[in-house]
């Protein structure tokens, strides 16, 4: 097949399609399908609308949130050495802060205080927290 | 829809609807293909009836949706055919078959790049000018001309160095 020039394809474009004969116009389903391509985009409308609501309602609610109130109690906690005896400079971690035990006082001094044990501190000492 | 418009659109797709289908069957090379171009592009009209009417042209409008959904039937026969690891195809050989049955000037079409054969279904087998085609495809008049004198000369080479082509 070979084509010599544009008359000659025009010829045989017309010759060639022409020849199909379709079926008679679906003219019912084509208008089902449209419809259902209408309400396909009425529900994406739908849809969409009801996002934006979502987010116009739920993001100013999110932003005015109230901070969540952080507690300003803080333990009090005394540190001993080498948890037999309680450093020097073992202090109250309070608004006023004051020794709380001699060097010499034994850890049971701070247990008879009513203390209990709290966390290993890095150093190896021994924390315990006031009640 | 009223009733008047669904009466228009009625008439209007009686109207168009064998030309749709042979447009339809000239991009794809394949009847029942053609056939669904053909009624999905009349839904997507039927869908947008008023739209399409106040546009002015609704035979632009048809013709755009029928080329394009020949393009995503490409493509989509592209994706389907590819397994990986395959060496991805030229587009001139996504419709053409090498047990082909069809008339000779289809099966040529159908070697020709999708743009292509769009240019030489407008041009040459619809009448329009090229502007019209440039419309339609939504490019410019010079890519036109040149699509279509490619396509031309694809065509005046013949099957036998196309079939070169496909191998």
């Amino acid at each position: 097949m070979s084509i010599m020039d544009e008359r000659d394809l025009r010829q045989q474009l017309d010759r060639v399609l022409d020849a199909i004969m379709p079926p008679d116009a679906p003219v019912k389903a084509a208008a089902r399908k449209g419809k259902l391509i209408q309400a396909g985009r009425s529900l994406g409308v739908v849809a969409g609308l009801a996002v934006v609501a979502g987010i116009g309602v739920g993001i100013p609610g999110l932003l005015n949130q109230p901070a969540r109130e952080v507690s300003h109690a803080r333990p009090m906690v005394m540190v001993e050495q080498s948890c037999g005896t309680v450093a020097d400079g073992v202090r109250e971690i309070a608004s006023s802060p004051a020794p709380v035990a001699g060097r010499t006082e034994p850890l049971s001094a701070a247990q008879a205080a009513g203390g209990r044990p709290a966390t290993e501190l890095a150093a190896g000492g021994c924390a315990w927290l006031k009640p | 829809m009223d009733s008047r418009s669904e009466a228009e659109f009625a008439e209007f797709m009686h109207g168009r609807w064998p030309a749709l289908v042979r447009l339809g069957y000239g991009l794809t090379g394949d009847e029942r293909l053609g056939e669904d171009l053909a009624r999905a592009a009349l839904a997507k009209a039927y869908a947008s009836w008023p739209r399409v009417l106040r546009a002015g042209d609704p035979d632009v409008y048809l013709r755009r949706i029928i080329l394009n959904a020949s393009l995503g039937k490409v493509r989509r026969r592209r994706v389907r055919e590819r397994r990986p690891g395959d060496e991805p195809e030229p587009e001139t050989a996504q419709l053409a078959r090498v047990d082909d049955d069809r008339p000779a000037l289809v099966a040529a079409l159908m070697r020709l790049p999708v743009g292509q054969r769009s240019v030489v279904l407008l041009r040459y087998w619809m009448d329009m000018t090229e502007a019209q085609v440039a419309a339609v495809l939504g490019c410019s008049v010079g890519s036109v001309r040149s699509q279509a004198s490619r396509a031309l000369a694809s065509l005046r080479v013949g099957e036998d160095v196309a079939e070169e082509v496909l191998l």
